[in-house]
Parts: C-alpha cells; structure tokens; sequence
C-alpha cells in the first residue's frame, strides 16, 4: 500500500508544516546563554588577573628588573636594593626537595598500587588515605611539618629551615604524584603486559621495559603539575617558620650551607609584601611584580604539563 | 627439596612418554570460588597442532592461559588437578611461572605488538632473559623472522615502528616475538580471529612449518580451521550446574581430528561440529 | 646438585666457589674497597684547626658530629658515641652488601643506596662542622683526610652497586632456553626472584609512606590539642573573639567566618564553576573544548597568593567596597567578603573539572535516547544528564566546599583579621578563619610565642579543620564511588 492513499492532502499539509516549522527554543538559548555568561565570568576573571597584577607591577618589571631579581628583603618598599632573590633561592631548594623526595616515592608507591597490590583490605586502606590525604588542607601539613620536620627532627634539619621546608611540601605533593601517575600507569593497556608476559618478562622487568615507558609522559605531567603546586604553596611554610621579615646572609643560590639555616621563599615574600602595601603603598607594586616572576614560572611549568598531555593523548 | 619429592619427580620423569609435552588430568580452574573449568584431561604431542574448540564461555581460554600460567595474572585465579610439562608439574611450588612463560610462548588474540621498533619487538624476550651477546642479537631477529615468514616483508625496515604495520604483518610480528626465545610450545589464542581471510590464510601456513620444529596449542572459534590445521581436537562446552545454576565449562571430548570431525563418539560434538548449535 | 643438572638447566646462581674461580666481579672488589675506606676513615683526622694544627677523628668529642649547634667548647671530652655511629653505619652496611660476594647481584641496589646516604650525610655534617668552628672560634678549619677517605669510599661502595645493578642483566650464565625440563630448570635464576622481591618491597615501602604521612598527622595533631584541651579553661573559647596572646580563644568567632567565607565563595564557584562544566561537556564543539579547557586548567594552576593579591587589590575596592555603599556601610579593604570572592574564584576550576568529569561519565547512549525522542538539547542536559551525573556533582560540590574551608592564604591576606579578631556575622567586616588564625598565630612574631596555651591553640584548631575537612572528603568519596561504580 503506498503512503499517498493513506494520507490525504490536508494531513500531508499538516505534517509538513510542523516539520518545516522552526519553533523558537526560547528555554534553549536562555539556557545557553546562561552557561555561556559563567564560562565567561571565569575567563574574564582570569584575564583581569592577569592583567592587573602585570600592570601593577609593571614600574618594577620594566625599570629593574634585574635588580630586582638580584635583590633582598627591605623595610622600605623604595630601597633600591629591594628584591626577590632570597625567595627565588627558597623556592629553588624546596623545588629539589620535592623532585628528590616526593617523585621517586610518589612515583613508587603508584607503581605499587597499580602492579603488585593485591585486592586486600590494607590496600584499600593504603588507597583511601592517599584520596584522603590529597584534601587535607595545607595548613595541616604546615602544622605536620611545625610538630615533626622542625621541632622533632631539629638535629637533622636544623630547625626552621629550607630542609624542613622542603620535606614538609614534599610531603604536602606525595598524594598528588601517586594519585596522578596511578592514573598514567591504569592507562597502559592490558594487552601491553600481557604481551610482556607471555615473551618471558617478570614482574619489574614489563614495568620498566613496557609500563613506565607507556605512562611516562602522563606520569611527567603529574609531577610537573604537583612541582608547579609546591612552589605556589604558601600556607604550610608560614607554619613551619618562612621567615617573613629581614633575612640576613647572602649566600649563593646553590650554596649547600644554607639547607640548615632560615629561610623564605617567593609566596612568603608576596604575602609579607602585600601585607606591608597598607603601610608603605610601594610594596604593592613590588608584590605585583613579584607575583609576575613566580606567575611565569608556575604557568610555565602547567602549560608544559597540560600541553605534554593533550599531545599525547591526542597521538594514541 | 627432599629426596621424596625428588624420587618422585624422578619417577614420574621416567615414567612420561617423550613425545607427550604436556598431560593434563582432571584440571580444574577456578575464579575465586567459581569453579569455571571441570574435568579437563588431554594430552598434547610434540611436533602437533592441537586445537581447542567449542562455544564462547567454554573455558578454552582459560585452559590454554593455565599452559603457561598467564592465568597467574588474573587475581583470584587457580587450578587444581595434574598438570604436566615434560613431567613436571607447572604447578609445583618451586616453579617460576616467568621461567615456563620463555619456554611457552604465546600469541594472543588481538596483535599486540610493543610500540617499539620491528627489531626491538623480536629482541625483548631474549634481551631480557640476559645471557645472549649483543652482537647475535641481530641473527636472532632475523632468524625468528623468517621463521614467521616476515623477514622479506620487513627487512627494510626493522627500525621502524611495529605499529605502522597491518594487521596480518602484527601478528606474525608477534609470533616471531614468541619464537625468539626458542620456547618449546607455541599457545595461540584465537590468533586469526581480528584478521581478515588473505592474512588468516597466511597465519595458518605459518603455523604448518612452524609445526615441524613447535609443538602449537590453538584456541579457535573457527571449526574449518581447526579441521584444515590440526592434528588433534578439544571439545569444550559449556554446561550449567544442576545445583548451583552457574555456568561452567568442560572437556567433552578430544581425539584425532579426523575423528572428532567425521565420527565424534559424544552427541554433543556432533551437534556442534555439524553446525546444529553455538 | 649435579654440575650435569646445573650445565642443562643452568638456573641456578653461580656458588661462591664457582664465582671465585671466575674471578671477582669488578664491583664487588668496589664495594669492598669503599667499605674498608670508610670504616679507616673513622680513625683518620676528620678536622684539621688551621692554627694549631690539632686534628680530630670520628672518637673525638670535639666533633659536633648529629649534635650540630652545641658550642664546641661545652662538649665533655671521652664521648665516644660519634665514632660508633659510623661503624654502625658501616657494619651494616657490610652485612647487607655479603650476599653480592654470594652472586645475589640485586642486593647491590639498597647497599648502592646505602653507601649514597651515607656520603650525603657526610657531607652535610662536614659543611655544618666547618661552620661552627668558623663561626663560634672564628678559626679556619679543613677538611682532614678521614672525611676525604669516607667520601671516596662511599662513592665508591655507591659505583660498586651500580656497576653491579648494570651489570646484572650481561651476565646472568643461562642459555636463552634450552636443555631438559626438570623442576629445577623450571624454577628460574635467584637473581631474578631476588630482584623481583627487593623490588617489590621497595615499592610497597614507598606505598605505605603515604600511612606513615597520615600517621604523623594525626600525631602531631592529636598530641598538642590535646594538652590544649586539658589544659584550657573552658569558658574561654566561648567569649567574644579571638585573642589567642590574652587567652581567649573563641572558636565561634573563627567558625562563623569560616562559615561566611565558605559561603559566599559557594556562591560563586557552584554557579560558574557548574555552568562552565555543563558548557564545556554538553554544548562546547571540540575546537572551542581544545582550548576552553586548558584555559581553565591554567587558571587551577594559578597559586592561592595571587587570588589573595587580587582578592585585595582588586575584588575588595572595585567590587564588594561599591556593594558594600550600596547597603550604606563602609568596608575596610580587608574583609570575608572580598576573601569568599577570592576563594570562590580559586575554587571554580575545581568545581567545573569534577563536575564535567561526572558529565562525561553519563554514556552517550543515554543523550542519544533522549534526543531520539524529541528532546532539545536543553531538556535533555537537565532531565536527563544532570539527574544521571547527579552523585558525581554533589561529589563535586563537597570537594570544593571541603578546598574552601582548607583555603588559607587567600583569607589571610585578604580577610581582614589582625592576629585577633572580634566575634561578627556581618559579611564585610574583617575577621579571622580557622585557617587564617593558624596563619597569624605562626606568623605574627615570626614564631609562635605567647602565654600559655597559645601554641597549643595552634594544633586545636588544625585538628577541627583537619576532622571538619577529613569528613567532608570521606562523604564525597563515598557519593564519588557511587556514582562511578553506577555505569
């Protein structure tokens, strides 16, 4: 039977019209728009940020740049000799604090939960408290760091210094490094070990010879990300004694003496500055500058980790 | 060790026919408490093909995997019963399951090469048993290779990525990965299955030369290749159990091909090998 | 064994005798040379006074050997215990590196680490020595031979492991395969099983340091809070602010602006952070996805300071002052309600990744069902994707909420509180947060310092934050497996 007896002309007509019909989707393009206004509100955010803060900032990047990077804690925001160096120097020992420490045990102990553990309650535990971990506030591990690395540990670390710094950031970024290279390494596909299996390997060997190099450039985007994260991190080293005020002795930038001794670092520098600019209105721009400096780092290193990803996410 | 168990060893050393590579008897495997596989007991011959067929769910799989103790992989997996390579048990506690696996190889369903170069592919296996001097490295490749039928195809471009390679090219690739380390049985899992005809055709001539110097254990889903290459054919099926309504697979029957295709003595192979169900 | 079995085979590790006859390997006579060094070393001069000429070893108490700080002066002579440590150090070294003379290669590894430690240690110790003399006696010292002799040693115990880790793989004496099958062919090289094992215990050691963080968390938190809760006169954590050096300690003055901050900081993440995940999973075309999202992710990376700077250089007098006039107050440039739009703004990367995470979750199979039935896409994201993602949202809610409450430098510098701070509800004074209080109270005089329970009140106030957003997190991880075990 075909269609043209069903239907008369008038259904056809009726039929058609509603096809063809373009009823405005009022809701619709409210709703779009909507969402478009809160993605915007971020952007723009972003944007403002940074371009406040350069602006801001901008008499001390474009006149002195240089000194200023070379520069020490002041008391007056308009001493010549005023600059970041000490916290650039802080921040530099507790970056390799975090790359010695944090990224061979982070790095370890995903291994470990992705290949060796067996489904057992301790490693169900073991899993919990790494998730768990990752959201304890920095504060806390400020006040980890305050209790153990400064004061129970003084003899090996000296107290409050760049050691105990750096252990407790280290530590603050453990769960951040195991929880993304876990990720990494549960993306090495199954039929990659089996392979390695069935050719003879054991265990470590498929790990360093398949697995590790299938997941290190997702394993290299964590740890980037967690070393971006540890040397913004301000809170933690306020509690474990970044000193916040004048800081004497010169030494070089990797002068070993100095892993014993006070110390600060390019967040704690901002913060005293921004804190000082309701008394000396000149330690505004500085702050700004200074954020500048540590900004280009930590955006750096970010946009080499999420770019590292996309590429090879995009190549498999 | 102790004297008994050597003696023992021993005895059952002597007592193994030389041209049996592996006895199974009374093999059950199990996933945690499932106990998936039942009553498993064949033989496989040197210089043989010995295919296992039977419906998905049978269990095929998980028997071969046991030849090589892959299935060790899967947490919660065992078997119980006899399994015998040459006379020892695999499953003996003092055997390292890595060491069975050289002397096993497998091919495994999908292709899956190493996203390494062509010749890093076939030299894994004895680089990472150690103990072969980097400069034969070379002849290994190549010989393992040829053996596989891919040395002509791939001569030009052993650095070359192995994943630049088709389908059929892989799996060969992968056979010769497996032969590199001179292992004494070949399992392949299903390993024409992703393959298209031309390159099905290609693997199986491949398995009939390698057939003269391996022992090759073979799952297949396909009936006409288990008939057109093997020597020897595994029934599997899959029952359900009367009492605790789970499905498990078994052994139904296994005997020369020829007889398991013309004249099968278990109404159930006949049902399945005619075409009647699975 | 037979040699027949071991020539077949060929599994088994070489004996001692075998690998004698061979010859010593070249790292072993390494390791052994370094050990002996560092244990001579101990007896050798470690320090040499410009000056006199006097020289010291590892015995002499004069050596500021772990009691690095102590004037040099006040040490009573005849204490032995430095010297000991060492050959502590050095006799277990020894006894750990035995079985590489045994053919067990693998053991070389943890003895190369050892040797690594030990040198590190030496080291930093050396360099503190030398500054303490320098520094107490204004004396110039060097360097004796000993400390020398130690350093090569233990550089040289550290080569020897590796060469031996390298090593490990050029000779390991099998045949590829090969021979009979007996069970001890099948039993594989002990080399092997014990690389195998020391690696696995390596990473397992590493795995369960994330127990001992915890652990050590707990401790320091749960020791000093509770002499503080001990010790306190109740009554004064129930007054009228926060005066942690006079000895009041209101902790309802820190928990309502904590509660402030959070929420208004919810104010603005869930909305945009929410719209910027449902724009980005459902409605953004994957050119425009390529670079919304890491655009996003940089805006993560942005460290809390900066949000600080900006929450009170920028928010507080170009925003929340004008709003502020509005209601006819005048705001001071630090206040809650600037710090909550700080950390609100800091939280809306979070916020939008989880919850896209949870969006993308929902199977496409789903969206595809409903828009065959004739739903706009608008119906269908919120009758069917949002329902569907909806424990993956509230997930993502509670993850922000618990960052929110943790957030300390933002509210520090932005919220307006001294190192007191007087109780208030009103969103555009200055106060402190948990947070904040623990951030002053380290802060102020550069250590904590104060009368009394003062430091104490320092780990009282961690161990709420740390209940508050342990809590918190457990809850969303509950609501998360939920929602990820659902498809």
């Amino acid at each position: 039977m075909r269609l043209g007896r069903v239907f008369d002309d008038r259904t056809r007509k009726a039929v058609t019209s509603t096809v063809y019909k373009r009823t405005r989707d009022v809701k619709g393009a409210i709703f779009r728009t909507l969402l478009q206004v809160a993605l915007l509100v971020a952007l723009l955010v972003l944007a403002v940020l940074l371009v406040d803060t350069v602006l801001d900032g901008w008499s001390v990047l474009d006149g002195r740049l240089g000194d200023f990077l070379a520069g020490g804690l002041r008391s007056q925001s308009g001493d010549p000799e005023l600059g970041v160096f000490q916290g650039i120097r802080g921040s530099l020992w507790i970056a390799v604090f975090v790359i010695v420490l944090a990224f061979p045990l982070g790095i370890g102990a995903a291994i470990y939960l992705e290949e060796y553990a067996p489904r057992s309650r301790l490693t169900s535990f073991i899993e919990l408290n790494i998730r768990n971990l990752a959201g304890v506030p920095s504060v806390v591990y400020g006040l980890l760091g305050l209790a153990i690395f400064v004061r129970g540990l003084e003899d090996i670390t000296g107290g409050k210094s760049v050691t105990a710094a750096g252990i407790t950031l280290a530590v603050l970024v453990l769960p951040i490094v195991i929880i993304t290279s876990s990720e990494a390494i549960r993306a090495v596909p199954g039929a990659l070990r089996e392979a390695g299996y069935g050719a003879g390997a054991t265990k470590w060997e498929v790990i360093r010879t398949q697995i590790l190099p299938y997941a290190a450039p997702g394993i290299l985007t964590g740890t980037l990300l967690s070393l971006s994260r540890a040397i913004g991190e301000a809170a933690p080293l306020i509690l474990v004694g970044a000193v916040t005020g004048f800081l004497g002795g010169q030494s070089g930038l990797l002068d070993v003496t100095q892993l014993q001794e006070r110390f600060t670092a390019m967040p704690i520098v901002i913060t005293r500055w921004v804190q000082q600019s309701g008394r000396d209105g000149g330690f505004a721009t500085a702050a700004a500058a200074a954020i500048v400096v540590m900004l280009v780092v930590v955006l750096l290193l970010n946009s080499a980790a999420i770019f590292l990803r996309n590429h090879f996410e995009k190549k498999r | 060790m102790t004297a008994v168990t050597d003696a023992t060893a021993a005895a059952e050393s002597e007592a193994f026919p030389p041209d049996v590579v592996f006895r199974v008897k009374d093999l059950d495997c199990y996933y945690g408490s499932h106990r998936a596989v039942r009553y498993v007991t064949m033989d496989v011959r040197e210089r043989e093909i010995t295919a296992m067929i039977g419906p998905s769910g049978c269990g095929k799989t998980t028997v071969l995997r046991c030849f090589n103790r892959m299935n060790d992989l899967i947490e919660g997996a065992r078997a119980t019963g006899t399994l015998l390579f040459r006379g020892v048990n695999l499953y003996d506690s003092r055997v390292d399951p890595v060491e069975v696996r050289r002397r096993v190889g497998m091919v495994f369903q999908k292709p899956n090469p190493f996203p390494k170069s062509i010749f890093d592919n076939v030299a894994y296996g004895p680089r990472i048993a150690g103990a072969v001097p980097k400069r034969e490295l070379p002849d290994i490749v190549e010989a393992s290779l040829r053996r596989a039928a891919l040395f002509d195809e791939v001569k030009d471009r052993l650095k070359d990525s192995a994943i630049g390679l088709s389908g059929g090219q892989q799996q060969r690739l992968c056979i010769a990965r497996a032969i590199a380390t001179s292992p004494d049985v070949l399992l392949m899992d299903e390993p024409c299955s992703a393959l298209d005809p031309i390159s099905t055709a290609h693997i199986e001539e491949l398995m009939h030369t390698l057939k003269e110097e391996y022992t090759i254990v073979i799952v297949t889903h396909n009936m006409q290749q288990a008939a057109r290459i093997s020597d020897r054919t595994a029934f599997y099926t899959a029952e359900v159990d009367s009492e605790t309504n789970v499905r498990y697979g078994l052994l139904v029957e296994f005997d020369t091909t020829e007889k398991i295709f013309s004249n099968p003595s278990d109404e159930r192979t006949e049902n399945y090998v005619t075409g009647r169900f699975g | 064994m037979t040699d027949l079995a071991l020539g077949l085979g060929g599994r088994r590790a070489p004996s001692v005798a075998a690998a004698l006859r061979r010859g010593p390997p070249l790292s072993a006579l390494a390791v052994v040379a370094g050990l002996a060094m560092v244990l001579a070393s101990a007896f050798m001069p470690w320090a040499v006074r410009a000056d006199s000429g006097r020289t010291a070893n590892a015995f002499e108490a004069n050596l500021p050997w772990l009691v690095g700080g102590t004037d040099l002066a006040q040490q009573s002579p005849g204490s032995f215990a430095n010297g000991w440590i060492l050959i502590a150090v050095v006799v277990i070294a020894a006894a750990i590196g035995y079985p590489l003379l045994a053919g067990r290669r693998m053991v070389a590894l943890p003895l190369g680490t050892i040797g690594a430690i030990s040198s590190l240690y030496i080291y930093f110790t050396a360099y503190r020595f030398d500054n303490q003399f320098s520094k107490i006696e204004n004396l110039a010292v060097d360097m004796g031979s000993g400390w020398w002799l130690a350093l090569v040693g233990s550089l040289l115990v550290v080569a020897g492991g590796v060469l031996a880790r390298l090593g490990a793989h050029s000779y390991g004496g099998s045949a590829v395969v090969g021979g009979a099958v007996t069970i001890e062919a099948l039993s594989g090289s002990r080399d092997r099983r014990d690389r195998e094992s020391a690696v696995r215990t390596v990473m397992l050691v590493a795995a369960l340091a994330s127990i001992l963080v915890s652990a050590l968390i707990i401790l320091a938190l749960v020791r000093d809070a509770f002499t503080f809760m001990l010790n306190i006169d109740w009554a004064s954590t129930w007054t009228t602010g926060w005066f942690p050096r006079r000895g009041f300690y209101d902790v309802k003055t820190l928990i309502v602006s904590t509660g402030l901050v959070v929420g208004v900081s919810t104010l603005i993440a869930t909305p945009v952070g929410l719209g910027a995940a449902v724009y980005l999973s459902e409605y953004a075309k994957p050119v425009t996805r390529r670079w919304l999202k890491p655009t996003l992710e940089i805006l993560a990376g942005i460290p809390s300071v900066v949000f600080g700077f900006f929450a009170l250089q920028w928010i507080s007098p170009n925003i929340i002052r004008n709003i502020d006039i509005w209601f006819g107050q005048d705001a001071r440039l630090g206040n809650l309600a600037a710090a909550g739009v700080g950390v609100g703004f800091l939280s809306v990367p979070l916020m939008a990744s989880i919850s896209e995470d949870a969006m993308k979750a929902v199977p496409n199979s789903l969206r595809e069902a409903s828009a065959g039935l004739g739903s706009r896409k608008v119906t269908t994201t919120l009758r069917i994707v949002l329902p569907a993602a909806v424990s993956g949202l509230v997930a993502a809610f509670i993850v922000t909420t618990s960052r929110a409450v943790g957030e300390t430098m933002v509210v520090f510098i932005a919220g307006g509180g001294g190192d007191t701070a007087v109780y208030t509800h009103n969103v555009f004074d200055g106060s402190l947060t948990m947070t904040a209080a623990m951030a002053s109270l380290a802060s102020g005089t550069d250590s904590v310092v104060g009368e009394g329970l003062t430091f104490e009140s320092l780990y009282f106030v961690g161990l709420m934050l740390f209940l508050l957003t342990l809590g918190m997190n457990l809850i969303a991880d509950r609501v998360v497996r939920r929602f990820q075990n659902k498809y």
